[in-house]
């Protein structure tokens, strides 16, 4: 399995520390082999997304192939940034996974009226959500086949 | 409609009345005087033309023989006459043989001898008042027998003028007369004439004139008087009705207008008080119904304040159910982040510095986590109580059987672990219910016995049994059981039966099934004998109508 799996662009949204603590861990210790950027608030994923503002720089803000995105943020919420990025041409293509605690019907529905392409709920137990982190890794990264490259800018 | 209306009506009648009634008398009076006068001239020309024959017959032997002592004697009698202002006698010359008048000059006037009309039959009459007949004095010359008999024929002839034809019989005789002896020569030998004055008659027509108008004056102010008197008695009957109209507009319903006649005020007198009693009894309904339809007027508006407190109230409800929702939202994801994070932090001890721990520190590190997960559970729990709450049921027809298979694969992991056996002991029906509550409810009774299973060999026993339009549906084990003072408590949220230590979970999954079982207008209770085993019954409505 280990080599099948390619090394997953991962850009994670989240502004709770504990939360990117437990979920870099869980990455490694799922063994998913990946390059995560993390960015704290709407906003600031906006900006790396479109390289405008402090990730003016593209080669510092690269595209990622897999967008985890929390609904409780910051400045811009996750469900607003889900908006933004569906109605976006380009960033559409982007798998987006809403990471959250809480499952909130309403969050859930409106996630997936929006164009989400998963709603996950972390697990309290931090084994269960490595449990998850493995699922995430082996069907995004290895059975989950992305759009082709002429769909990329 | 005040009083003067009244007045007016009557005064108008007699008025109109009155003025017709002086119209036709003037006109009356007139053409009775026309006629009068026209009568008393006739008479008065015939009763001379009478007397100048008479004259003419008597002075024809005066004149022949010229006699004026005669003819005087003969004009002295006829002037005696009233009407007659004076008598003359002519020759054939017209030279006057006697005049006598009432006013000798007057002598003059009626001298005839320069009159070419002499010769001519005629008499004359004057316009003025007085009236001139000249008749003249005939004999007849040719005489077959002796002259007597032919003067006596011959005098007759030249009264009948044109203006007599319509007159009596003796016209005609004298006509018949003149037919008779019409070959025979006449000779005027002489003419009278008689002055008729006319004013002693016009003086007695005046008279009567004046009386007659009197009279008709006398007639017209009795009428008028009738009149008023009628006019009056007609719009009594009018009066009372337009009073008792006035009355009745102002809502006095109760006078009536007395009838006393049997013509069309009357009817319409009777017609009114009909009327009257029908707006009385109209009235009084419209009163009842004024009242009524303000009495609804105010339960509407009651109804409508109500409705209104009722959608505000509504509104209210639903703020606040949103408000509880996000409330518990919050709550149980604020809950949770710290949780997982002990959870995390106390797992990357585990492993990261399990060789620098002792047994004691392991097992306080396990307990972090079981008491972790306790929170977790709990708060989990109570989510989905809101939950069920807040949700309606989704009904849709669900085979048991399934269920039962389901909560037995979701629970497979315990089930093998505390060797359980589920046996379903007859067919299990098909009901129209919310799968996934009854789904929750199945799991959490049969992990209940699995849970609380003491024995080492576990067997559950499912079932069903129709009673009284329920599915009565159960799950049996032959656990430790269940002491009969807590078969109420257990279904009540966070009860604890017996020892910490002797059961797991939280006391919500009860509490959830028999919220999800209410909610189908089911029940759910306990049947149990301590040390031999708990039946769940679960009794679901079996007909579709029963479930809401």
């Amino acid at each position: 399995m280990k080599k099948e799996q390619k090394i997953i662009r991962l850009l994670l949204v989240e502004d709770n520390p504990d939360d990117i603590a437990i979920t870099q861990r869980a990455f490694k210790e799922a063994n998913v082999i990946n390059k995560m950027w993390i960015v704290n608030d709407g906003q600031e994923a906006l900006d790396f997304l479109n390289h405008t503002g402090p990730y003016e720089d593209a080669s510092k803000s690269p595209r990622p192939e897999l967008i985890l995105l929390d609904i409780n943020l910051p400045k811009i919420n996750g469900i607003e940034v889900l908006k933004i990025i569906k109605k976006d041409e380009d960033l559409k293509k982007i798998p987006t996974i809403m990471l959250t605690v809480s499952k909130k019907d309403e969050d859930i529905i409106n996630s997936y009226d929006i164009g989400c392409n998963s709603f996950i709920q972390k697990p309290v137990e931090f084994e269960k959500f490595v449990e998850a982190v493995k699922e995430i890794g082996l069907y995004w990264g290895v059975l989950n086949i992305e759009p082709p490259d002429e769909g990329k800018k | 409609m005040n009083y003067k209306f009244k007045l007016n009506l009557q005064v108008k009648w007699t008025m109109y009345i009155a003025v017709i009634i002086f119209f036709t008398a003037g006109i009356g009076i007139l053409l009775f005087v026309k006629q009068g006068i026209k009568d008393a001239k006739e008479t008065l020309q015939q009763k001379g033309i009478i007397l100048a024959e008479n004259l003419a017959y008597n002075s024809k032997y005066g004149v022949l023989a010229e006699n004026k002592d005669l003819l005087s004697g003969y004009i002295k009698g006829i002037i005696k006459i009233k009407e007659v202002s004076c008598a003359a006698v002519y020759n054939s010359k017209g030279s006057l043989l006697a005049y006598e008048g009432r006013d000798s000059n007057d002598s003059k006037k009626h001298d005839l001898s320069d009159s070419k009309e002499l010769s001519s039959i005629e008499h004359k009459i004057n316009s003025g008042s007085y009236l001139d007949i000249v008749v003249p004095v005939t004999i007849i010359e040719e005489q077959r027998d002796s002259g007597e008999s032919g003067l006596f024929m011959s005098d007759n002839a030249l009264v009948g003028l044109d203006e007599k034809k319509e007159d009596s019989s003796s016209v005609t005789l004298e006509s018949a007369l003149f037919e008779k002896n019409i070959d025979k020569q006449e000779k005027i030998i002489g003419k009278v004439l008689i002055e008729m004055s006319e004013s002693i008659t016009l003086a007695k027509i005046q008279k009567m004139r004046n009386i007659s108008i009197l009279i008709a004056f006398l007639i017209m102010m009795i009428a008028i008087g009738v009149i008023i008197l009628m006019v009056k008695a007609m719009v009594k009957p009018i009066n009372s009705l337009v009073e008792a109209t006035q009355k009745a507009a102002k809502g006095d319903f109760d006078s009536n207008v007395a009838v006393q006649r049997n013509d069309e005020l009357g009817m319409l007198g009777n017609a009114f008080n009909a009327m009257l009693r029908d707006l009385k009894i109209t009235t009084v309904s419209r009163d009842t119904l004024v009242v009524e339809v303000n009495e609804r007027k105010k339960s509407e508006n009651a109804l409508k304040q109500s409705e209104k407190e009722l959608v505000e109230y509504s509104k209210q409800l639903t703020k606040t159910n949103k408000e509880l929702d996000e409330f518990i939202h919050i709550i149980s994801h604020d809950l949770k982040e710290p949780l997982r994070a002990i959870d995390a932090y106390s797992a990357f001890i585990n492993k990261d510095f399990s060789a620098c721990l002792n047994d004691d520190g392991k097992n306080y590190l396990a307990r972090i986590k079981t008491n972790a997960g306790r929170v977790q559970l709990l708060i989990e729990n109570i989510y989905e109580l809101v939950r069920i709450e807040k949700n309606s049921i989704q009904l849709e027809k669900t085979e048991i059987e399934n269920i039962i298979h389901e909560s037995a694969y979701i629970l497979d992991h315990s089930i093998k672990e505390k060797n359980a056996e589920i046996i379903i002991k007859n067919r299990l029906p098909v009901i129209t219910c919310d799968r996934n509550g009854i789904l929750k409810v199945f799991v959490n009774l049969i992990s209940n016995a699995v849970k609380f299973s003491n024995k080492k060999k576990l067997v559950i026993e499912i079932g069903c049994r129709n009673h009284d339009g329920f599915y009565q549906l159960y799950v049996k084990d032959n656990g430790p059981g269940i002491e009969e003072k807590y078969y109420d408590k257990i279904f009540v949220i966070f009860q604890r039966l017996g020892k910490r230590e002797d059961f797991e979970g939280t006391g919500t999954g009860l509490t959830v099934s028999k919220r999800i079982i209410e909610k189908h207008n089911g029940s759910i209770w306990v049947e149990s004998i301590l040390g031999e085993g708990s039946t769940f019954y679960v009794a679901l409505p079996n007909h579709k109508g029963g479930i809401q």
